[in-house]
């Protein structure tokens, strides 16, 4: 088995699997906040071994050091520590089993899929997913797309201060 | 074409390097220095007890006797459940302060007999998004340890330092932009091999001439200083400096640890080799961001007034070139590390001259204040660089 293909499944086990039975398996919000952080590490690794290197440190950056930031962050004012969820419900297992079988099923049906067919992409052409590529992109064919998205977050922005004004 | 095992050593001896020098050298240098500089703030004569056969080197075995006391003492953290947080809380603000160094160059790139040799352990091509990304995960370290303590102060100083956190990276994003669009890219070796060369006021002067000024266009045709980033974009480097202190999350941005209102904030459940850890975290991201901003403002490795180029073509005629480029690599990599302990210095004169500002305020200011400024910083580079293009 090539390197890549190996790493290739380590982090996606780590990404799909353990960031999943974190979850599951833990009674803690922040546990779960941590269990995204530890998904999007290992996605960005999925990224690095697509040549998309540009995509794996903007991950990190965006998605890693701000946006799960921001989830912690409501977490800790919420005031949600540890054993905040309450006693354990039989609702609860029966949804966290549910949960469980189906990542697993998913998994299992994605890696059937897989088996045999990794290491089959070609090379890559020159520059791929750099940071020129990357622009290129967003600035030529996505313009209309990332204008749109900017206008989204601008108007959810607008929104978030409209409805924290009302709070007052 | 090197085979893969000469790379590979090559790497790990760069890994090696790095890491040695920054876990023995600029770790318990800004230790010290910290010390060092609070006692002249203050009027103190600061450490000068701890000694090793009777030498006490200015109080620099202070780190080193502080480190051996934190581990001699007992790691006491909390029983519940958020002790696992608690555990990796340390590392997680360690670990990615300490890795920034891989991708940071320590020197430039010189070639021995047609072998290419690049001073940096990981030479990516998105070496200051990778720095940038790394410090976003470290701000992971603090937000846990207020999460998993069980004291209601550490849980108010993880909102405070998150807080600050988020305003001040904000900022800190935005001050990089315009060195991105100056020196257009993101590889640190290029962004450092750019400004070694020296800005004349000669070729500027020359129409003063003309108008019969020819005393004062002899004498400004001697003035010219090095093409650093710090002059061409200073802006940019009063803001980096002041995100690094949030990033550090030392004095002015310290609300989030503050001892005096906080009993130590985020850090009240932390003791013995946790804290040490902790402490060390702080330590490696002042020095990660002085060795990032002295390769983004002040040169990175390069001499001034003096180019690689006309060292090395300088000394080759007396010692070869083999000779001169090693004397280049050897003066180079001094020359980093004299800049970073001089950055190191400037954070810290910074942090004793300046009282903790309060952590509402503070973000208040970030976002009124210093994001509009950095976006005008970014608009105004924008449009000076697109009419240096036209004209």
């Amino acid at each position: 088995m090539p390197l890549e293909v190996a790493l290739f499944y380590v982090f996606g086990a780590v990404a799909v699997l353990a960031a999943s039975a974190m979850v599951l398996l833990s009674r803690s919000a922040v546990a779960s906040a941590m269990s995204l952080l530890l998904c999007l590490v290992s996605l960005a690794g999925v990224s690095v071994l697509l040549s998309a290197h540009f995509l794996a440190v903007a991950q990190l950056m965006v998605h890693g050091g701000t946006i799960a930031v921001v989830l912690l962050f409501v977490l800790l004012l919420v005031g949600v520590r540890d054993g905040g969820l309450g006693p354990p419900r039989i609702r609860h297992r029966i949804a966290k089993a549910v949960g469980g079988v189906s990542v697993l099923a998913g998994t299992w049906l994605a890696v059937r899929e897989l088996v045999g067919h990794l290491g089959e992409m070609g090379p890559v052409p020159e520059g791929y997913g750099g940071i020129d590529a990357v622009g290129a992109a967003l600035y030529g064919p996505f313009l209309l797309p990332l204008q749109l998205v900017g206008l989204l977050l601008l108007a959810s922005a607008v929104g978030a201060v409209i409805l924290g004004r009302r709070a007052d | 074409m090197l085979d893969t095992g000469a790379v590979l050593f090559g790497v790990a001896i760069k890994t090696l390097f790095v890491f040695t020098a920054a876990v023995g050298l600029l770790a318990p240098l800004v230790a010290w220095m910290e010390r060092k500089q609070g006692a002249l703030a203050q009027g103190r004569t600061g450490p000068a007890r701890a000694d090793l056969a009777g030498l006490t080197l200015a109080g620099a075995l202070h780190p080193v006797a502080g480190l051996a006391k934190l581990l001699a003492k007992e790691t006491i953290g909390p029983t519940s459940s958020g002790s696992a947080l608690h555990r990796v809380a340390p590392w997680l603000a360690l670990v990615p302060a300490l890795t920034a160094f891989a991708v940071i160059p320590y020197g430039g790139v010189y070639t021995f007999q047609g072998t290419r040799i690049a001073l940096v352990a990981a030479d990516v091509d998105w070496g200051l998004l990778t720095v940038v990304a790394l410090g976003g995960i470290a701000l992971f370290g603090p937000l846990l340890a207020g999460l998993a303590g069980e004291s209601p102060t550490a849980l108010l100083g993880a909102v405070r330092s998150a807080g600050l956190a988020l305003s001040t990276r904000v900022v800190m994003l935005l001050a990089l932009v315009p060195m991105l669009m100056i020196y257009g890219g993101v590889r640190l070796l290029e962004i450092g091999a750019a400004q070694d060369h020296t800005v004349w006021l000669g070729p500027w002067v020359e129409r003063l001439g003309a108008g019969g000024w020819t005393g004062a266009v002899d004498l400004l045709a001697w003035v010219g200083w090095p093409a650093w980033g710090v002059v061409l974009q200073p802006i940019s480097f009063a803001l980096f400096m002041g995100c690094a202190l949030a990033e550090a999350r030392v004095v002015p941005f310290d609300a989030g640890l503050a001892r005096n209102e906080l009993g130590g904030g985020i850090l009240a459940d932390y003791s013995g080799a946790r804290l040490a850890l902790f402490q060390l975290a702080g330590f490696f991201s002042l020095a990660a961001s002085a060795a990032l901003a002295t390769v983004l403002f002040f040169g990175g490795w390069t001499l001034p007034y003096l180019s690689q180029q006309r060292f090395v073509e300088g000394l080759a005629p007396w010692y070869g070139h083999e000779v001169a480029t090693a004397l280049c690599l050897a003066l180079h990599v001094g020359c980093f590390f004299a800049k970073v302990a001089f950055v190191v210095w400037l954070l810290l004169l910074l942090r004793w001259s300046l009282p903790r500002f309060r952590h509402d305020r503070a973000m208040a200011r970030c976002w009124k204040t210093l994001v509009p400024l950095a976006i005008a910083n970014v608009a105004i580079t924008a449009v000076v660089l697109l009419s240096l293009d036209a004209g």
